[in-house]
């Protein structure tokens, strides 16, 4: 579903990401794992079209993302460490409008039932967005990705900053939709939510990717372990 | 963008806005001073049509008056019992005291949308056969002629107010979506960003035109009633007041195009007001008036008066001697006032109004050919600014724009011309001193009021075709902007 051929970013002399390749098959969960300045956002971003590669190749569902940008985004989801919505409209309001631009129309009730599965309590959903919690903005998030149908979901620090709760919670949801075919790229620093949630792990530093591993191969102390060597070997 | 599409867009858009507290706190406040506008507007109008009443009230009861005194006299053998000056069979008398006949300017409607001149300029004269009347009141000029931001009306807050709020409605279309971070979900939303910016500022445009337009048409009937409704000069205001707005929008889009942060947006857009709407129009005006001077009024009643003295002093002398020794006029012999000094004084006015028009003309050229000058360079200098190009429309189309006063003044120096040919004659008669009879009261000449609301010398299709050009231009460039940026 996503692949990664040789896919570099230089900003000048600075190579941001060198020669990555990986491939995520649908209904696959990969974490992307690594310090800041790692590379995992800067291959989200390439992925999302948010910006060009220099050098490389994305592809999803075999569809080069710089090339046919527009098929591409019909497929994808994103959900940033916070997901800004418009604060003056409730939830509701805010996954109509973009389920309509995503060429989507349901009903009152059908968006009540995504909201529903992406975990938003229904006493929630006509309040104004400004006084969401962020676990809360983030299942407006996952309910966007939901109403349009994404095949792959990019996930960039997701349960930063949200509580334990909030955090299980999330990754349940992202399970699901993972059993419904939906690949995931997401990068996250949280080791054991990599190793409980992903299939796949892959430990990138200075823009390179330096390890992979199933997540079932591999205990969290090793993977632990392992991660700190990686930068320490770098460094 | 299908019809669904953008319902939910025009939808999100609504609620956006009516949202913004900001926003909707300063549309209150600037639709208000708009209400306010018409309603002053509208009370100079309708205070005009009062005046205008009690003209012709004050004119009715003159005339009947004139009629009965002459029946009485023609009645009771020529005898009139009063102060000889007064005795109205004189035509010079008649033609000091009850003869003035007024002239009106009646006002159209639509002047209560732009004050423009018509506080400045009389609209109504009381026609004297020895005395212009001039395109200003007997005060000295204060204002200058090139009344660029005139009165609290309906155009001051649509030329000058209203692209205020044109820029607190769209500066950050684009802009507050990437502050606020929305623009993340957007990119990754199956529509064109460029599309959709473009299709939000068209959707705030339509919104914001209804409105408006919704607003004023009806509380226009409200004050004023619905002639004007029925008028080229409203339909043209329509066009180019919602033109004006389109460029202003145009103008937004362009600077969101350019991707920068809102704070800059705005900044760079009310630079552009104001430097479009105040800076240039009064660059204008004092380099204008540097140009063209205006003499001043009071150098212009010297001159005239010069002018008459120096008549008086050598040409005059031959007349003045024969008027004053004739014994059948007896001026100097008299001790009382006799007919002949009477008939005598009516003989030296109507013999030297010729000189005396000749030098109030020789002033006047001076004036009007300065303020002539003025509004031909304005003419050509008010694509410069959007403000002082609709600002001068809205006048035009309103019937208060010094040239349309310009044209009523020079009607009125006819009518003039036509009231001295009428009394002239009479003045001079020498077979009898009272010339004056009952025939003459109806046949005094009288002034026919009009509206003077013709915009003929504005090329109005090109003006507006050369802004629907410039905005046109705004928005292409904006959209393929928006294009490349957003895609």
């Amino acid at each position: 579903m996503l692949k990664a051929e040789n896919l570099t970013k230089q900003y000048g002399e600075h190579i941001a990401l060198d020669r990555l390749n990986l491939e995520i098959k649908a209904g696959e969960v990969y974490c992307l794992l690594g310090s800041n300045g790692a590379g995992k956002s800067t291959t989200i971003n390439i992925f999302l079209g948010f910006i060009p590669a220099s050098d490389g190749r994305a592809l999803i569902d075999g569809q080069e993302v710089s090339v046919n940008n527009a098929a591409t985004r019909n497929m994808v989801a994103y959900i940033p460490e916070i997901v800004n919505l418009y604060p003056t409209l409730s939830g509701m309001e805010n996954l109509e409008y973009f389920s309509a631009l995503s060429g989507f129309r349901h009903t009152k009730q059908q968006l009540q039932s995504y909201m529903q599965t992406a975990g938003l309590q229904s006493s929630a959903l006509d309040n104004r967005v400004s006084s969401y919690s962020k676990g809360m903005r983030q299942k407006v998030g996952i309910a966007i990705a939901l109403v349009k149908k994404a095949k792959a979901l990019f996930l960039d620090e997701p349960t930063s900053g949200l509580d334990p709760h909030a955090s299980n919670e999330f990754s349940q949801i992202i399970t699901r939709l993972s059993e419904q075919g939906v690949s995931t790229l997401m990068a996250t620093h949280d080791l054991l939510m990599a190793k409980n949630l992903g299939n796949r792990i892959g430990i990138m530093h200075k823009g390179r990717l330096r390890h992979e591993m199933t997540a079932n191969e591999v205990s969290d102390a090793d993977l632990t372990k392992l991660y700190i060597d990686v930068v320490k070997e770098v460094i | 963008m299908n019809r669904l599409m953008l319902q939910t867009i025009v939808k999100h858009e609504i609620k956006l806005l009516v949202r913004n507290k900001v926003l909707v706190y300063l549309f209150s406040i600037i639709f208000f001073m708009l209400l306010s506008a018409l309603w002053i507007g509208s009370s100079m109008y309708k205070k005009q049509l009062s005046t205008i009443r009690q003209i012709k009230a004050y004119d009715k009861e003159i005339t009947d008056s004139l009629r009965e005194r002459i029946t009485r006299i023609e009645k009771e053998d020529m005898i009139y019992p009063g102060f000889i000056w007064d005795d109205p069979t004189f035509a010079y008398n008649t033609a000091r005291n009850e003869g003035p006949q007024f002239a009106v300017k009646q006002p159209f409607s639509l002047q209560a949308l732009t004050v423009g001149q018509s506080d400045l300029q009389p609209f109504y004269y009381k026609v004297n056969i020895t005395r212009k009347q001039y395109l200003t009141y007997d005060g000295e000029i204060g204002n200058s002629f090139l009344q660029f931001i005139g009165n609290f009306d309906f155009a001051f807050v649509v030329v000058y107010l209203f692209p205020l709020l044109i820029i607190v409605f769209t500066y950050n279309v684009l802009s507050s979506e990437k502050e606020q971070g929305t623009w993340v979900l957007l990119k990754t939303s199956n529509q064109s960003l460029g599309r959709l910016i473009t299709a939000r500022i068209a959707i705030r445009y339509l919104l914001f035109i209804m409105f408006f337009w919704m607003i004023v048409t009806p509380v226009l009937v409200l004050l004023v009633g619905v002639d004007f409704f029925f008028t080229t000069n409203w339909w043209w205001t329509v066009i180019c007041v919602s033109l004006y707005f389109s460029f202003w929008f145009a103008l937004s889009m362009f600077i969101n195009s350019f991707s920068f942060s809102s704070t800059l947006n705005a900044m760079t857009l009310i630079f552009i007001w104001l430097f479009t709407g105040i800076i240039v129009p009064n660059l204008l005006q004092i380099g204008l008036n540097k140009i063209y001077p205006i003499p001043s009024r009071i150098s212009m009643v010297t001159e005239e008066r010069n002018a008459l003295n120096q008549y008086f002093e050598k040409d005059g002398q031959t007349l003045t001697k024969e008027v004053f020794n004739n014994p059948r006029t007896m001026i100097r012999q008299a001790s009382i006032v006799t007919p002949g000094m009477v008939y005598g004084y009516g003989v030296i006015v109507y013999k030297s109004q010729e000189i005396k028009d000749a030098a109030a003309a020789v002033a006047e050229r001076k004036l009007y050919g300065q303020i002539e000058r003025q509004q031909n360079a304005i003419q050509r200098l008010q694509l410069l600014s959007p403000a002082l190009l609709l600002q001068e429309q809205l006048s035009a189309f309103a019937g208060t724009h010094w040239r349309q006063f310009n044209k009523f003044s020079i009607d009125v120096d006819t009518f003039r011309r036509e009231t001295q040919r009428f009394y002239f004659p009479k003045m001079a008669e020498e077979s009898t001193f009272r010339s004056f009879t009952l025939k003459d009261v109806d046949a005094i000449p009288r002034f026919n009021p009009k509206v003077y609301a013709d915009y003929g010398w504005t090329d109005i299709p090109a003006l507006v075709l050369t802004y629907i050009g410039v905005t046109v231009v705004l928005l292409l460039t904006a959209y393929k902007r928006l294009l490349a940026i957003v895609k």
